[in-house]
């Protein structure tokens, strides 16, 4: 397992090593000049190049690119040109609220997907399968950004029911800075009002991102665990007489989840490059809003810093699941 | 089975009964919400559903929420020295002052702010040679913590705008050579060369404003001039305070000074202005239908439809500081042929354009600037729909066999490919092929922006829809940034490069003359020159649509600073 785990980290550090030279290297193709663009019309040549120096962006690409690792090494992301603060400072201020939704979303994907999967696999061929299976399909066919609209309009303005857009309420502001994550900062704090308030902001960039998620862990769930009802080692425990529900806890549901659980790990990392719509359509401050401002700024050290956390999120969530694997069935071996 | 659907069940039931039946969100602390003027519960439209108490109420039931704006461009910085862009006339001006301003709705004038008169050459505020300004301050001007807004004051602000050096720094302090103080309440600039729009370009909404020094300097860091503070502090003398710059919500929350030195004339002024920029444009008309919003600028044009005449809403429509272009760069075959570029000019049915295109919601124009700025007389020339002239003129260039054009959607004209797409239908017409390409703004603005050469030039691309809007109300400056014109502190690129010298020197001529009658023989002769050069094709001015809930009580358009800024200190939310 240690073993497992040294390779994985050592090819985990490579394939981030690979995304910043990628990123860096791509970004810097685009003839789109970042200082031009923060400095406007009026700026003359030489105010230009001066700050063209004073972010490095006069030095050779493959120096900007060794000075930027220097400082990644050194916890330093460098300075976002767009926002005019450090890297960092921004991240720390527009991550949490895209872990806040990505990590709901998920939890609520891995909820109500496997139960409806489950639920479905149990009726099959009723009519409640069809039914469920009926809204997987609508979850996987439908665009996030219209589905987001879609609901804008009949909860906030047909039905007043829950909030347009946003993390909270403009009247109460955020809580208190603990971690970012309003919810876990309401809930540390004891204030129920904010806790509720960001919940209710929660539920709709929820169900927009996760709807597709859901849909396609319902159907993976029902046909992995169809699978493995109709195996043999599931007809022998039933012939030797155990009950349904024993068949279906105990004996089919750890063998049926191995293919879920692969799907689970493709899904965070999907529910996170959906996040880039849902933010936009919901206003909500995240990764994902940040990241259209400073492409469109060219503001390409903030994309890179973007990139490379984005593909930390990603590899992690991959161990994660190889590991989870291995709980789930002590026969796979993790070399 | 059943079990495992009740635990669902229960689970759902349970985070359903949380969220519903959370209290009504009402402030937790007085830290947390300033009382608001109180207003009742507006009237909702006609059609729109009741809203469900969202807003935070007080013990009576009324309730007790800011002012909410939504604005339509992106703020760039909340410090005064660099911002630039026209989301920042939203917020500035309420939290600093500047010295002049422009007021009015259209045919904007220049009034002093803080300086107590506008200097002329009679009152000796000019130096005859057009290179010395002084310029007399008001006495009782005291910034948020007290302290004077003096002489020091505005020589430590316009230092600051050109040591920072943020863009800003373009529009008026770059021009200033020598800055003195004469007494406490008296400064005096001494130009590099005379600039006949200096007085203007002090009323621009960007990098005129007077920053506290106190302030500043208590929180200058490594010289910064103290840049880092305000990139979310203020340091202003304005009527209201900034209380948070958000920029990861993308909002902006000021608070009413009540001890503004102005005074309040408004006897029920709005005490907290929250200003929100909408990742999503489309959001702003359920904000505003269920009353979470009160002004919202620039709604996309039928969410504006919509909403114009429905009761309870307030739609108006304002010519505008911009004006959208075709500019057609010279610098390379075949658009260097001014009877290429004359044809051109036929092929276009701007009324057409205007009305079926933009809805009406263009102005149109008979100069290079739009009808609401100042000094604009209508061009000798003037191009009329022609396809049989343009015909003519391609033939005359040696075009007859039909050539081949590009043109560039930048992003910077509402309805681009709809305009660009009719065009290439009518150059069809004519055997000119016009091809269409989308070209990121970023890329496209480099080269615009950065300075270039005949050689580089044609980096910019053909032809480009451009929309620019002058940084303050004056024709010279729109000019300055269309046309290739000489430029303080050297030459930039132009989306419309010709190699004109007439042009060169008509508007040196127009920035060094103060004279009124002469500057309108120039500019006459200017825009002469322009039509002739046929470089640009003016679709027209454009329009500020600013939607309101008929709760708002006050609001006038300010020409100057465009529909983003809300003239806050005449604002009254109705009861």
């Amino acid at each position: 397992m240690r073993a497992f785990l040294l390779r994985r980290l050592a090819g985990m550090l490579l394939v981030w090593v690979g995304v910043t030279i990628l990123t860096f290297f791509i970004a810097n193709v685009v003839p789109s000049d970042p200082v031009a663009l923060r400095l406007g019309p009026k700026a003359s040549p030489e105010i230009i190049e001066k700050m063209r120096h004073e972010f490095g962006l006069d030095l050779p690409l493959h120096q900007q690119y060794l000075n930027f690792l220097k400082g990644l090494l050194k916890g330093d992301l460098g300075n976002s040109i767009w926002s005019g603060r450090p890297v960092l400072r921004d991240l720390q201020d527009y991550l949490p609220a895209t872990l806040e939704l990505g990590l709901t979303a998920f939890l609520v994907t891995i909820i109500v997907g496997i139960s409806l999967g489950l639920w479905a696999s149990t009726t099959h061929q009723m009519w409640l399968d069809h039914l469920i299976q009926l809204f997987a399909t609508f979850g996987l066919a439908v665009p996030l950004f219209w589905l987001g609209m879609v609901l804008q309009i009949l909860f906030y303005l047909r039905l007043g029911a829950l909030p347009l857009d946003s993390r909270i309420d403009l009247q109460l502001g955020p809580p208190e800075h603990l971690t970012g994550l309003y919810i876990v900062d309401s809930l540390l704090q004891g204030d129920f009002i904010r806790l509720t308030n960001s919940l209710k902001h929660l539920i709709l960039p929820v169900v927009t991102l996760s709807l597709p998620s859901i849909g396609a862990t319902a159907r993976m769930t029902r046909a992995s665990m169809l699978e493995v009802l109709s195996s043999d080692y599931i007809r022998t425990a039933r012939s030797k007489g155990a009950s349904n529900r024993r068949v279906f806890w105990r004996h089919a549901l750890q063998n049926a989840l191995i293919p879920v659980v692969t799907l689970l790990g493709n899904t965070a990392n999907a529910l996170l490059a959906g996040t880039f719509v849902v933010e936009v359509i919901f206003n909500w401050p995240g990764i994902g809003w940040y990241a259209t401002k400073v492409i469109l700024a060219s503001d390409y050290v903030a994309v890179i810093s973007i990139t490379l956390v984005i593909a930390v999120i990603c590899t992690t969530i991959n161990l994660i699941v190889d590991i989870f694997y291995r709980i789930l069935d002590p026969r796979i071996q993790l070399r | 089975m059943k079990a495992w659907t009740k635990i669902i069940a229960l689970v759902g039931i349970a985070a359903m009964l949380l969220v519903s039946c959370a209290p009504t969100a009402t402030p937790a602390s007085t830290e947390a919400v300033q009382p608001a003027t109180e207003i009742t519960q507006p009237p909702q439209p006609t059609e729109a559903p009741k809203a469900e108490p969202t807003q935070p109420s007080d013990q009576m039931g009324k309730v007790t929420r800011p002012l909410v704006i939504l604005a339509s461009d992106s703020p760039a910085s909340p410090d005064p020295a660099e911002n630039w862009a026209f989301g920042g006339a939203a917020y500035l001006p309420h939290v600093y002052d500047s010295l002049f301003r422009f007021v009015g709705e259209s045919s904007p004038k220049l009034e002093p702010l803080l300086a107590a008169e506008i200097p002329n050459v009679e009152n000796g505020g000019i130096s005859k040679d057009g290179l010395v300004y002084t310029i007399k301050l008001k006495s009782n001007a005291k910034f948020h913590d007290g302290s004077p807004v003096n002489a020091e004051a505005v020589l430590y602000s316009y230092e600051r705008i050109k040591a920072l050096a943020l863009g800003a720094n373009g529009i008026s302090a770059d021009w200033i050579d020598k800055m003195e103080k004469v007494d406490d309440l008296t400064v005096r600039f001494t130009l590099k060369q005379p600039f006949a729009d200096f007085l203007n370009s002090l009323g621009s909404v960007w990098g005129n404003y007077i920053v506290n020094p106190k302030v500043c300097k208590e929180h200058e860091q490594n010289n910064d001039w103290c840049h880092s503070y305000l990139m979310e502090n203020e340091a202003g003398s304005g009527p209201y305070t900034m209380t948070q710059f958000d920029k990861a919500n993308n909002q902006i929350t000021l608070e009413r000074f009540a001890n503004y030195w102005g005074g309040w004339e408004n006897p029920n002024p709005v005490e907290k202005v929250v200003i929100r920029w909408l990742a999503e444009p489309s959001g702003a008309r359920p904000l505003l239908e269920r009353g979470d919003a009160d002004i919202a600028v620039n709604l996309p044009t039928t969410d504006f439809a919509a909403l114009e005449g429905t009761a309870g809403f307030i739609s108006k429509r304002y010519p505008s500081i911009m004006q959208y272009y075709l500019a057609m760069n010279g610098s390379a075959k075949p658009l260097d042929n001014v009877k290429v570029r004359q044809a051109l000019q036929h092929t276009l049915d701007i009324d057409k354009v205007i009305q079926d295109i933009f809805g009406g919601n263009l102005i149109k124009m008979s100069a290079a600037v739009g009808p609401g700025y100042p000094d604009v007389y209508p061009a000798a020339i003037q191009y009329s729909y022609d396809l049989e002239k343009a015909k003519q003129l391609l033939k005359e260039a040696g075009y007859e066999q039909g050539l081949e054009l590009t043109a560039n959607m930048i992003g910077a004209m509402p309805n681009d490919s709809a305009v660009l797409e009719f065009w290439q239908a009518e150059l069809a017409k004519i055997g000119v092929k016009l091809n269409i390409q989308q070209v990121d703004y970023g890329t496209w603005s480099t080269a615009w922006f950065n300075d270039c050469t005949a050689a580089t030039a044609p980096n910019i691309g053909q032809i480009s829809a451009l929309g620019v809007g002058g940084d303050y109300p004056s024709a010279w400056e729109v000019i300055a940034q269309v046309y290739p014109t000489p430029r303080l502190g050297g030459g930039k690129c132009s989306a419309v490069y010709i190699d004109n010298p007439k042009l060169n020197d008509l508007f040196n001529q127009i920035t060094n003359t103060t004279n009124a009658k002469e500057r309108q023989a120039l500019f006459q002769e200017l825009y002469n020159t322009i039509a002739e050069d046929a470089g640009a094709i003016w679709l027209g001015q454009g329009t500020d649509l600013v939607t309101m809930r008929d709760v708002v009580q006050g609001y006038q358009y300010y020409f100057s600073m465009g529909g983003n800024y809300v003239p806050l200190t005449k604002i009254s939310l109705a009861k």
